[in-house]
């Protein structure tokens, strides 16, 4: 009867609906449920996380205070064998853009953690001393920390396995995380290396002097129909595999020489065209030719997109783990010019260790590799290091001085945008972000929709809230109306057909399914199926399935209001509108966001300033 | 020789079809090279997604060739009768 929930005469499947809150002031444990419409409207994950961030948080909080909380939050499907839908959301106000944050993972710790019969973990206050936190099913503790501190995630993995036992999932923060570095990463898996990586969420974590969130796990999933999700999953599982066979042999930089060659993939801090022989150097071919030993998959995988590396010789003898992602190898090797493979591994791990999100730590050093070549800071500023382009000692340097906060390291791990307004003067032309949070690796000239994307993403410039990318260059999705690719270069249609993808992504990332089965044209009706036999909502629809996208976007976006955006700030770099991206096989084109900004307020009803009108909200029932 | 291709989105949106047939004559096998040209020459409203055959690197950005649940490359022989999936790319991060 514990697992079961109830309601009104009718058990909820899939969900156990128990979540664990942990108030490290009082050091207060306990545990409660939500109401099932309350799980309808939010579904879990990502959207559940954003609706209690916004009841619970109020939006004038200082991140890194106790006021703030972060929201670990699984989806309902995981558990229940449903391919890539073992993944965790972490939902908080940002340190590093000061409004709404949420970031993601893969790996085994969601799993783990809803194996110990739990949907999530809020954790509010501040301890006083370093603490970690440690779930074996029904039992919960809050636990000394002290001989962890000071430790990097991978020594934190190892003793806590020692400790306690080793198959126990570990999620913990570095030194990065520790010295509020503001875009510190929190990670699972130890040198697997899988990163909830963006917005900072790691130094919230610091702040309240959490080292660690240890769980190990015992109880099944439940579902409400087992043999018809079985068929459902069968039917579509070989598709997946096939239609992902070049992302599981070159994982996520198997695109990093496509990219390049149509100037979508970033290079020194977005100034420059065409970079080709680099990019091969630093390709996910290149790496399955030389460092790589084996792939990497999340549970519940049949992808198997991660890399695990191994350096044996040489300068960075030593690398063992995971691989660098495209993102990295972007913001870490193309941004900065670097293009030594083994350098970027190392980089990664480095940054992994630290606990520091390797997309604004690259992004951070090309904006001061920048600085530098136009004199804005010297020598003087950065200790007698020359903070060139290309230079790989300079990259690896930087990245030990941010995490310890040494030096111009202290300014550059605020994040481009403080680290700006630190510098002063010209600094803020080179800083290239949205709302605080830096650049991935995707340049908004190759695609209109990726620059009202990133405009408009509720975390800031992100590439993933929308996922808009594969849809403008290589895949359709007739359901939403688009039975082809949308044109990059049009502006006419670019706000609906983003709206409606960043809707659709919000139902992903609350369900905590991989966007990467969306390569095998995944029809959304599957991830309906999955919704009735998993959970037993026999009557959810299409209809449902996209207002309940909607909503959870519109949620984000209140949060946000009321942290003071506005269309002011649904803006892209000056770079971005204004400079031409140039070279061989790239096809100029500077984004019209001005009009992609009308047109995609009109279609989600918010007024010309980007607020949600009340009759909207009120469709939404969020009023 | 015949080579059956099987089109999953967005190929079989574009073309309007789920699968199609190409003929080569004269010939015992063929590089999925040319299976490439002979698609792209015979459907040319794929030529945006299939822009570049002289890199398979670049091939890949837009294209995922599947045969026997491995990937093809363009120097891969292909042989009477045999069964290619097209199924879109999302590559990258």
């Amino acid at each position: 009867m514990d697992n079961d929930i109830f309601f009104g005469g009718k058990k909820l499947y899939s969900y156990f609906n128990r979540i664990i809150r942990v108030n490290l002031t009082d050091n207060i444990i306990s545990k409660e449920s939500l109401e099932e419409k309350v799980l309808r409207k939010f579904i879990g994950g990502s959207g559940l996380g954003a609706k209690l961030l916004y009841e619970e948080v109020k939006t004038d909080v200082d991140p890194l205070s106790p006021q703030n909380k972060v929201f670990f939050l699984t989806g309902p499907f995981c558990g229940a064998n449903i391919p890539t839908s073992d993944r965790l959301s972490a939902v908080t106000k940002s340190p590093l853009t000061r409004i709404f944050a949420e970031s993601d993972v893969g790996g085994f710790w969601g799993y783990e953690l809803k194996k110990a019969g739990y949907n999530g973990i809020i954790i509010e206050g501040k301890s006083n001393n370093p603490i970690y936190i440690y779930i074996n099913d029904s039992n919960i503790e809050i636990r000394n920390a002290k001989h962890l501190w000071g430790k990097d995630t991978y020594e934190v993995d190892e003793m806590l396995k020692k400790e306690l036992l080793s198959n126990i999932q570990v999620m913990s923060i570095g030194p990065a995380g520790e010295r509020l570095v503001k875009f510190a990463s929190i990670m699972t898996g130890g040198r697997d290396g899988r990163a909830l990586g963006r917005c900072g969420i790691g130094a919230v974590m610091g702040s309240k002097n959490l080292k660690a969130i240890v769980v190990k796990g015992s109880q099944k999933t439940e579902v409400f129909d087992k043999v018809r999700l079985i068929e459902s999953i069968k039917s579509i599982a070989n598709g997946i595999k096939e239609a992902t066979v070049s992302m599981t042999r070159y994982g996520t930089a198997g695109g990093v020489i496509y990219h390049e060659g149509h100037g979508n993939f970033p290079l020194k801090n977005w100034k420059m065209g065409r970079w080709p022989e680099g990019a091969k150097n630093i390709s996910g071919h290149r790496m399955a030719e030389t460092i790589l030993v084996k792939n990497y998959r999340c549970r519940g995988c049949i992808i198997g997109c991660g890399r695990v590396v191994k350096i044996e010789k040489g300068l960075y003898k030593g690398v063992d783990g995971a691989g660098p992602e495209y993102e990295t190898i972007g913001n870490l090797g193309g941004l900065c010019l670097v293009d030594n493979l083994e350098a970027i591994a190392y980089a990664n791990e480095l940054c992994n260790q630290y606990g520091m999100d390797t997309i604004s730590t690259g992004a951070v050093i090309a904006f001061a590799m920048e600085l530098y070549e136009n004199g804005i800071i010297t020598k003087q500023d950065t200790d007698g290091l020359e903070v060139n382009f290309g230079s790989v000692e300079t990259l690896i340097e930087l990245i030990k001085m941010i995490a310890d906060r040494r030096g111009i390291g202290k300014i550059l791990g605020e994040g481009v945008r403080n680290a700006a307004r630190e510098i002063g003067g010209l600094a803020g032309e080179y800083a290239i972000h949205v709302k605080g949070l830096e650049f991935p690796a995707h340049d908004p000239r190759a695609y209109n929709g990726l620059a009202l994307s990133y405009a408009t993403s509720n975390r800031g410039a992100c590439h993933l809230a929308g996922f808009t990318r594969p849809f403008e260059s290589s895949l359709s999705i007739p359901e939403l109306g688009y039975d082809k690719p949308h044109n990059r270069y049009i502006i006419d249609g670019k706000g609906e057909f983003v709206a409606k993808m960043q809707n659709l992504m919000c139902i992903f990332d609350s369900l905590k399914l991989c966007k990467y089965l969306l390569s095998s044209g995944i029809k959304i009706n599957t991830i309906i199926e999955w919704m009735k036999y998993a959970i037993g909502w026999e009557d959810y629809s299409f209809e449902e399935l996209m207002t309940t996208g909607e909503r959870i976007y519109n949620i984000k976006r209140l949060f946000n209001i009321k942290c003071g955006i506005s269309r002011k700030d649904d803006m892209l770099p000056m770079r971005f509108l204004t400079e031409k991206r140039e070279g061989p096989g790239i096809i100029t084109n500077l984004p019209h966001l001005g009009k992609m900004l009308n047109d995609y307020y009109n279609y989600r009803d918010w007024s010309e300033e980007g607020i949600p009108k009340e009759s909207k909200l009120k469709k939404l029932d969020l009023i | 020789m015949v080579v059956k291709i099987i089109l999953f989105p967005p190929y079989s949106t574009i073309i309007n079809k789920k699968k199609l047939i190409l003929n080569f004559s004269e010939v015992e096998w063929v590089s999925f090279r040319e299976i490439i040209k002979n698609f792209v020459k015979k459907y040319p409203k794929v030529k945006k997604l299939i822009h570049s055959i002289s890199d398979e690197y670049k091939i890949y950005g837009n294209l995922v060739p599947v045969k026997n649940g491995s990937i093809v490359f363009l120097d891969d022989i292909i042989y009477d009768n045999e069964i290619i999936k097209f199924y879109g790319s999302l590559i990258g991060g």
